[in-house]
């Protein structure tokens, strides 16, 4: 299982993530996800409804205020996938599998990541009610992608929990 | 939102933020089933630097009474804020308040 630890020798606020390797494997892919959704808007409205919600209520307000911002939330977005796959690009392999040095910032880059993929995951399958509501056959299709689902979930509440419990004195 | 276990977290000053009469426009957060108890307390104290009580406040007026209003704030700073929250991914609009004129 992945763990977090404060990293040694270093000032508060820096952390090591370790992943296995079929988790750093797994993780590694999920940029290409978002990116396809990403790249073809029009064909997954849906999950990029769901990814960029509208800000007001009121139709025409919400008009106006998209088209100020023009495309810069997909470009935000891109940008953010970019610097993913950076970090992980540059996490040096183990004997453990995959170590990420992290300070708060790259924390929060990865919880915006892992957050939209399960906000993907999510949307495609339709899920409306809390996940410990939900009850999954092994033998169902879907099954990989709840699992998956999962995992993510684990994940952001380690990375959660790092950046927000004080450092040991 | 999902539940997960609770935590220790670090105490943060409440900022001019935490919502208040006289502004126009309402930060409103919206109930989800996907996202995490304590991420979404995370992102309220990152954006809006409220303590983790007052986080854990908000998160619980979400989850259970399905939203809340997290600040209270000029349309530009509002739109500023809905922004951010949509991007961690948090269902989040901007709404008039009652009864307060647009500035």
């Amino acid at each position: 299982m992945a763990r977090i630890k404060s990293a040694e020798g270093a000032p508060a606020g820096r952390w090591v993530l370790e992943l296995p390797p079929v988790e750093f494997s797994l993780v590694a892919k999920l940029p290409e996800r978002l990116a396809a959704v990403l790249k073809d808007p029009d064909a997954n409205r849906r999950i990029v409804d769901r990814m960029f919600p509208a800000s007001y209520s009121d139709p025409a307000e919400q008009r106006e205020h998209r088209r100020l911002l023009g495309s810069s939330l997909l470009q935000d977005r891109q940008q953010m996938l970019a610097d993913v796959r950076a970090t992980l690009a540059s996490a040096p392999r183990t004997s453990h599998g995959h170590e990420l040095t992290l300070d708060a910032a790259s924390v929060d880059l990865l919880l915006h990541f892992v957050n939209d993929v399960r906000l993907l995951l999510a949307t495609e399958l339709c899920i409306d009610k809390n996940l410990d509501q939900i009850q999954v056959s092994p033998t169902d299709p879907d099954a990989p992608k709840y699992t998956l689902l999962v995992y993510l979930g684990g994940l952001e509440a380690l990375l959660v929990d790092a950046v927000m419990t004080p450092p040991e004195p | 939102m999902t539940r997960k276990p609770a935590t220790e977290t670090q105490e943060q000053q409440e900022t001019e933020t935490t919502p208040a009469l006289g502004f126009p426009w309402n930060v409103i957060v919206w109930d989800d089933p996907i996202n995490l108890m304590s991420y979404v307390v995370y992102v309220f104290q990152k954006l809006f630097g409220f303590s983790v009580e007052l986080a854990t406040r908000h998160m619980l007026e979400v989850h259970n009474d399905g939203r809340s209003v997290v600040a209270s704030v000029d349309r530009e700073r509002g739109e500023f804020y809905v922004s951010r929250l949509h991007g961690y991914g948090l269902q989040a609009t901007l709404e008039r308040s009652g009864g307060q004129p647009e500035s």
